[in-house]
């Protein structure tokens, strides 16, 4: 499977165990489309992520 | 840069995230520098009380189960919850996990009337220093 060109500067793009999963990106943009991904992917799938239990955390400091 | 500007753009469902400071992921407290051990580790003790606690009103008590039952106990119900983790634990961190592990010996297992000597007792049989010490610095 080829990876898109978008995510090949990060090492690991998201980490998934069970329900619980975690999305890395270096960039705005990378994380925006990695939540579009898990949100098309939820509808086709018929299921949703809760959103009460969705946040960001940032690792620059602010 | 990009922090002021992430809340405004990353959304789920249309549904703004919001930003913070901690966020638990496997059992483990995640911030901006690493996993916070000293929260991993307030948790896991408290879910140990929790369970100490329930086991005392089910009868499960040191005094009453004898030291060998006390211990079986221990081993089988709290010392799992007191050890998630602990492998990946730098031994800088660990001084907090011996408390906490004396603290839930002493409230689940102590027997007679020698609690220090009977906690100490118990520390060396389910082998904490060794833990302890296989660890990375």
């Amino acid at each position: 499977m080829r990876m898109p060109r978008l995510f090949k500067r990060s090492l690991v793009v998201c980490l998934l165990y069970a329900d619980d999963i975690v999305l890395f990106s270096n960039s705005l943009q990378t994380l925006v489309r990695l939540l579009k991904i898990c949100e098309v992917h939820s509808i086709a799938n018929r299921y949703l992520f809760n959103v009460a239990k969705c946040a960001l955390i940032s690792y620059v400091t602010i | 840069m990009w922090p002021s500007v992430l809340l405004s753009v990353t959304s789920l469902y249309d549904a703004l995230l919001p930003l913070v400071e901690s966020f638990v992921y496997l059992g483990f407290t995640f911030t901006s520098q690493g996993i916070d051990w000293k929260d991993h580790f307030g948790r896991l003790g408290g879910k140990a009380m929790a369970v100490t606690a329930m086991l005392a009103e089910a009868g499960l008590k040191g005094r009453i189960i004898g030291p060998a039952g006390a211990l079986r106990v221990f081993k089988t119900f709290i010392r799992p919850i007191l050890e998630y983790g602990l492998t990946i634990c730098p031994q800088k961190n660990m001084t907090g996990v011996v408390k906490m592990y004396n603290r839930a010996i002493r409230r689940s297992l102590v027997v007679g009337r020698t609690p220090v000597l009977m906690s100490l007792g118990f520390s060396v049989l389910v082998n904490l220093s060794l833990l302890v010490k296989s660890n990375p610095p």
